[in-house]
């Protein structure tokens, strides 16, 4: 393949941005490598590119590198139709503002997710809730937010649902509980082929070993749920 | 600042209301997903939030477009949108901190954040190339927020040695929808937040807030 063509993905394994980005590219079929980073450990070569430090990045050929996960997501729609993005500029800037919302939503979740004050969980647990409402208003009747058929809007909230799906057996109360259309909607989300082939398959594994090695608000009130012999569910995504 | 400078680049017409950040009107949080500014309401129902995306609306739908059409273009100007937002972000924290450690921490973080605006910037006159586009407008409230303290920054070699950024920092200051996007008050409502969360910046400089005062004063009186 000509390599001005090669597209590589810079992630982190278990952060939401990069796994929004690898959905994209696991829905719209493109070929691509990707190469994962740890945060905490950030390689010279990937902060001599990345302008902010942060994932996800695509790498384009050998030197072009686009970075925040909204612009590679409408690079990669763009460059493969037909496009999940609508035409009209209005409904595009609606959707464009949802983008950043789930952006705020899922940082507030991975927030409360490794909150190691009681306080700050149940400041967050507040703000979740009162956020969830927005989109309970946003789902009118279509299976999806902008009716029937699915658009890259959508796939901004894989990382939420996965995360919340993975939270389900932990948390005493159920986040969603009073959102009937979140609830559906989320099922919806997370049955989506790119959805599950979009994170990486240790993705559960890590997300709890980090709540139990951080010592959070999370593994304090359910220890022996963290400490029991526990084995992630296996996801397709080596095998395409 | 962005969107205002843009729709007076593109001759919008439209109403403009300020709210106070701290005492948040009723109609607005019912209305403000995230409770930010700047949103923007289209006709009685629809509202529009997130700068960038009120931004890429108003240019779509005002030719001649200047968000370049390119998806690969596209995709680099958005990152850098961004880039200028984490630039505002560290200048507030740069200006308003108490303190000392995290103002010297965000003061070399702007250093890089300016040294890669100047190398983003090559030659050119704007960002990508000698006409404006979209991304240039997301630098504007940059360069004014530097303006108001550039005896201080000059102090900090804070914009030392940067030809190019500083030279594109004077094109945009220039622009009549720069200087239409900021309230008449702009500077001396800042220069009062500051003196007012007494802040690392304003410590360290008091004969310069002294004289921006004094001078304001002077301005208000006529």
């Amino acid at each position: 393949m000509d390599k001005r063509f090669k597209h590589t993905l810079v992630a982190h394994k278990i952060c939401p941005y990069s796994m929004k980005v690898l959905t994209v590219m696991r829905h719209k079929n493109v070929n691509f490598e990707i190469k994962f980073i740890e945060t905490h450990n950030k390689p010279e070569w990937f902060l001599r590119i990345s302008p902010l430090g942060n994932v996800p990045i695509l790498i384009i050929g050998e030197e072009i590198v686009i970075s925040e996960s909204a612009a590679i997501m409408e690079y990669i729609d763009e460059i493969t139709p037909p496009k999940l993005m609508p035409q009209d500029p209005l409904q595009k800037a609606i959707d464009r503002a949802k983008f950043e919302f789930s952006n705020e939503l899922i940082r507030n979740l991975y927030s409360f997710i490794f909150s190691t004050e009681q306080e700050k969980f149940i400041r967050q647990k507040e703000w979740l809730i009162k956020h969830f409402k927005w989109i309970e208003e946003w789902l009118k009747d279509g299976r999806y937010i902008n009716g029937n058929q699915l658009s890259l809007v959508d796939l901004n909230f894989v990382p939420l649902f996965v995360a919340l799906n993975m939270l389900k057996s932990t948390l005493p109360c159920d986040l969603l509980k009073d959102f009937k259309k979140l609830q559906i909607y989320g099922e919806v989300i997370i049955s989506l082929p790119c959805s599950k082939t979009g994170r990486v398959p240790d993705y559960e594994f890590l997300m709890i070993d980090g709540i139990k090695n951080q010592n959070t608000v999370l593994y304090r009130s359910n220890p022996s749920y963290f400490n029991s012999d526990y084995k992630p569910q296996r996801c397709c995504f080596f095998r395409s | 600042m962005r969107v205002i400078a843009l729709m007076c680049y593109k001759n919008i017409k439209f109403e403009i209301k300020f709210i106070e950040m701290h005492n948040q009107p009723e109609w607005f949080i019912k209305i403000s997903p995230l409770a930010r500014v700047p949103i923007l309401m289209v006709g009685d129902d629809i509202v529009l939030f997130e700068s960038d995306a009120i931004m890429e609306y108003i240019d779509e739908i005002t030719s001649p477009q200047i968000m370049p059409s390119d998806p690969l273009q596209k995709a680099l100007d958005r990152g850098k949108f961004e880039y200028a937002s984490e630039i505002m972000k560290n200048m507030s924290i740069f200006v308003f901190s108490q303190d000392e450690e995290k103002f010297f921490k965000h003061k070399e973080l702007l250093k890089t954040n300016f040294e890669q605006v100047e190398k983003w910037l090559e030659n050119k006159k704007y960002m990508n190339g000698d006409q404006i586009s979209l991304v240039d407008f997301c630098f504007i409230p940059v360069f004014v927020n530097l303006s108001i303290f550039k005896p201080v920054i000059q102090n900090c070699d804070l914009t030392k040695n940067l030809p190019k950024f500083n030279k594109y920092g004077e094109t945009l200051l220039q622009l009549p929808c720069s200087k239409a996007a900021r309230v008449p008050d702009y500077e001396l409502l800042v220069v009062e937040g500051v003196k007012k969360i007494n802040s690392y910046l304003f410590r360290s400089n008091p004969c310069f807030f002294k004289s921006i005062q004094q001078s304001n004063n002077s301005c208000l009186g006529k």
